[in-house]
């Protein structure tokens, strides 16, 4: 724990935003330090967002959706469109660069009425503006057509857009995983649990007070996603723009269920409800449906009833037959809109020094040129940028015991046997794969699991939660009464054998 | 890699992987290997410090430990060989088994396979349960591992969710620990485990018991802090009025053990939706040929008794297949569940040979009668779902079939 830390940039939130800032950053001759309140990168709307890459109809789709209800409908040719064209193929890139498994899909958007024929015509024009792979295929399909590419679809279906290449599944987390481990690599410093408590000059130099001591830093970048208008109220470096909040709910399924449908499955949205189902990169079909909300609360992460029934209908509607009793797992996730709808990246009016980023959704593919942006913007702000030398822009992931061959498992084995230990026997993970998560800063049960994959399986941890409680305690030398879920006052076992009776 | 030759694989050496590996050697096998996951054989039974076990098979009153230590002395006596800390990956077509383990990759080439895995426990997620997704939300099981070998308590304000025998254990075995069992939360208006365990760890303990309710919340943004529960209807859903809030830092769920069949699912093995397990035949074998199964993964037991006497047939027939191939078929007697019966094992029943039955019954019920066919009959005074029933059928009694007849429904007819 450091009393006083200096940096020359200091980011504030370890989300996709500041973790693709660092990854940037760590080109330089830069000390750059990054703080996280969390007990772990990817804690926030990044832990919860479908993350996928855009580009096509998909990121029509998603400008569509997200203007839903502005006069004047979606504008294809604002600096956020532009911005996601322009970044798709750099992202693409560091996925191969950064070792990140994702596959390539497509996206068929559904109608069961010959109303809504025109806009989903109007969004395949679109589509193929804004497209990076093959803008030709995208193209109407009638329902004999559907039924051949998507046979467990709704036969209420008439219709559809079908733009078979215009995603790029992946884990979010892995990216965001990715992204720090190759800055961390090129010299960033990271802290977890570490808050931003107060802001304050000293000598032409920022003064952080955190509740770990304080840092001294030129500039800030305040990359905190849903606190992103509080911590610059607290640097009083917030110029015009406000926040709303909305959430989704999302249900995973049975990986027995892979190959149920092929490509990312929707609807237009109606009457604010928006359905989807999709395959993700693991395999496990998800599905995210129901009402986009503004909600009030953008801490409460709680699931309804109401909302999973809502799910569940609207599932249904896509794939007559997914099955409730098939879901393994649902959460929630919030996420937030701005009032100018558009990317925020800029240095406050009230202190250049303190840069505020809001990525607009969809934030994953837009990014890694928003860092771009923001080195751009601390040069012109007086930061000196000097390229390193020996910056190396690859990172290898952790390996994955369960997609190897036999060969290749046996070959691990060899080099280490703890890779021969499976821990988690639902997903297949080892002890070594653990470990490595654990070198890579995991710190709490899951960190373990966004990383390896452990404990996502369909006993939820049943069986593989001691054993992660245990080579936790072991590897980072804490009792197992200060193991946690997820950081702050998640411990997981409160009480030794016999405490409570010595109470008594 | 390795690759080895064995006559006889049993996968998971639990209660039943025990029993059936022991009565496989005792047959003459020459290699019968069991392949476990943990450093030790003896599965969850290390962890059921409670006493109840073996009264029947034994004729003594054990704890869990003291039974499987039986089984894993006369294992080691008998010869049986073990691959321990060994995870079975997969199994392939031609009857591989491939297992990994510190070693390395191995191929197993057994002529028989006997599926013994267990079964694993529902979840929280699977139940669709509202709220949030704190720490402190644990499966019955789980927290009895935590509890009894690893010697961590987790929580001292307890909820249990279910009152199945395992969520009934724990609520005592937590109040001998000085944890506040606040709540017993069932859905049914009856409870789910053994009336043993009904008297024995929540009467005896005074731990309040709500039944006809569930619980309709989870709170807490880190840790769970509290529970919402609600009466529920005769559809099992709230009842509008009827929520209240109980304080606790911990809930534990008891609410069912699912048979964990995803390596029968590679080999393409018939699995019956109601059991959750494998269709077998009355030498417990499956769907596939030289496959055979027992214990809690074909069906979930109530007594470790069962589990042993129904792994030991399996062992039995696995050593005859091992040694002499595949028996000359014979028509079966299809085995079907009637009235107020949720299922009946074995699905098929050979004509040759004795045969043990086991059911389970879908609703409470009293004075009733057991009718199979007309070869078995019984009167009982009250039958439970979570009290198997057993029926011993003798060579005779199955040759007492008529030849024309190859079904058999059990019922359970009310006497009023």
């Amino acid at each position: 724990m450091n009393k006083n830390i200096e940096a020359d940039v200091l980011i504030i939130g370890g989300g996709v935003a500041g973790a693709a800032i660092a990854r940037e950053l760590s080109k330089y001759k830069i000390d750059t330090l990054l703080i996280e309140k969390s007990a772990d990168v990817s804690m926030g709307i990044s832990k919860t967002a479908h993350g996928y890459l855009y580009t096509g109809s998909e990121m029509v789709y998603s400008k569509i959706l997200k203007s839903r209800g502005k006069k004047g409908g979606p504008n294809f040719d604002d600096s956020h469109s532009k911005s996601l064209i322009e970044s798709f193929p750099i992202a693409h890139d560091l996925l191969h660069q950064l070792d990140v498994p994702h596959q390539h899909a497509g996206s068929v958007i559904i109608t069961k009425t010959e109303k809504e024929f025109p806009l989903l015509e109007e969004i395949g024009k679109h589509a193929k503006e804004m497209h990076a792979f093959d803008k030709d295929a995208v193209r109407m399909i009638d329902q004999k057509t559907l039924r051949e590419i998507e046979p467990n679809i709704t036969p209420d279906a008439i219709g559809a857009l079908y733009d078979p290449e215009c995603i790029l599944d992946m884990f979010p987390q892995e990216f965001v995983f990715a992204l720090v481990d190759n800055a961390k690599e090129n010299g960033v410093k990271m802290q977890m649990e570490t808050e931003a408590l107060g802001f304050s000059q000293e000598n032409g130099t920022q003064v952080v007070k955190t509740n770990k001591g304080y840092i001294k830093t030129k500039f800030i970048i305040n990359a905190t996603g849903l606190s992103a208008d509080s911590v610059a109220d607290l640097a009083g470096a917030r110029d015009d723009w406000e926040f709303t909040f909305t959430r989704h709910q999302i249900a995973l399924y049975d990986k027995r269920l892979n190959g149920l449908v092929k490509n990312h499955i929707r609807t237009i949205p109606q009457g604010g409800l928006l359905n989807l189902v999709s395959p993700m990169h693991e395999g496990n079909l998800c599905s995210s449906c129901g009402p986009k909300d503004v909600i009030k609360d953008r801490w409460d992460l709680s699931t309804s009833k109401k909302s999973f029934d809502l799910m569940v209908y609207g599932a249904n509607e896509l794939v007559p037959s997914l099955s409730e009793k098939d879901i393994i797992a649902t959460f929630v996730g919030n996420t937030v809109s701005n009032s100018r709808d558009a990317h925020i990246v800029e240095p406050s009016k009230k202190n250049p020094n303190f840069i505020n980023v809001v990525l607009r959704m969809p934030g994953f593919t837009p990014s890694p040129l928003v860092a771009a942006w923001v080195v751009d913007l601390l040069g012109e702000q007086g930061l000196k940028l000097e390229e390193k030398t020996h910056f190396n822009p690859t990172r290898k992931g952790i390996p994955k015991f369960a997609e190897l061959s036999n060969e290749e498992k046996d070959k691990l084995i060899e080099e280490d046997p703890r890779y021969g230990h499976v821990i988690c026997r639902c997903e297949t993970v080892t002890e070594g794969e653990i470990i490595e998560a654990i070198k890579r800063g995991a710190t709490t049960v899951q960190g373990i699991q966004f990383r390896t994959r452990a404990a996502m399986g369909r006993c939820q941890s049943g069986f593989c939660g001691p054993k992660l409680i245990k080579i936790l305690s072991d590897e980072l030398g804490i009792p197992a009464t200060e193991v946690t879920k997820k950081g702050g006052d998640s411990r997981i076992l409160l009480y030794r054998s016999k405490e409570l009776l010595k109470e008594a | 890699m390795i690759k080895q030759e064995i006559d006889v694989a049993v996968i998971g050496g639990g209660p039943a992987g025990l029993a059936t590996a022991i009565k496989a050697k005792e047959a003459g096998v020459d290699n019968v290997t069991i392949i476990e996951r943990a450093d030790y054989l003896g599965g969850l039974l290390h962890q059921c410090i409670h006493n109840g076990f073996g009264l029947f098979y034994f004729n003594e009153d054990m704890t869990g430990p003291q039974y499987a230590h039986r089984f894993i002395e006369k294992a080691m006596d008998t010869g049986v060989d073990s691959m321990l800390k060994s995870m079975v990956l997969k199994i392939l077509p031609n009857r591989s088994v491939v297992v990994s383990n510190r070693e390395g990759i191995s191929y197993l080439n057994p002529k028989t396979i006997i599926l013994t895995m267990g079964c694993r426990e529902r979840t929280r997620e699977s139940l669709r349960i509202p709220g949030t997704r704190p720490a402190g939300v644990f499966t019955a099981g789980t927290a009895q591992r935590y509890v009894n070998l690893d010697g961590y308590i987790p929580g001292k304000e307890v909820v249990i969710m279910g009152s199945g025998d395992i969520g009934m254990i724990m609520a005592r075995r937590l109040t001998l620990e000085g944890v506040n069992v606040k709540a017993v939360v069932e859905v049914l208006p009856y409870v789910g485990g053994l009336i043993r365990n009904e008297v024995q760890c929540l009467h005896d303990f005074d731990i309040p018991i709500y039944l006809k309710h569930t619980v309709t919340n989870i709170h807490g943004p880190e840790r769970i802090n509290a529970v919402s529960i609600a009466e529920v209807d005769d559809k099992w859903q709230p009842i509008e009025g009827t929520e209240q809030k109980i304080d606790c830092d911990t809930l534990l769920l008891s609410v069912g053990l699912i048979p964990e069949n995803e390596l029968s699912r590679d080999l393409g093995i018939e699995l019956d939706p109601i059991t959750g397990g494998p269709v077998v035949n009355s030498r417990m074998e499956t769907s596939v040929q030289g496959v055979f199964a027992g214990g809690n993964v074909v069906h979930v037991h109530d007594l470790v008794d069962n589990v042993t006497w129904e792994a030991e047939q399996a062992g039995a027939f696995a050593a005859s297949f091992a040694q002499d191939g595949p028996p000359p078929a014979t028509p079966d007697i299809t085995l079907r569940a009637g009235e107020n019966i949720r299922y009946t094992l074995p699905h098929k029943i050979s004509r040759e040979g004795g045969v043990t039955i086991y059911a389970r019954v879908m609703e409470p019920q009293i004075k009733v009668r057991l009718e199979l066919g007309d070869i078995y009959s019984k009167n009982k005074k009250i039958v439970k779902p979570s009290e198997m029933i057993k029926i011993e059928l003798s060579e005779d009694d199955i040759k007492n079939i008529d030849e024309k007849n190859n079904k058999l429904v059990l019922d359970c007819k009310s006497r009023e």
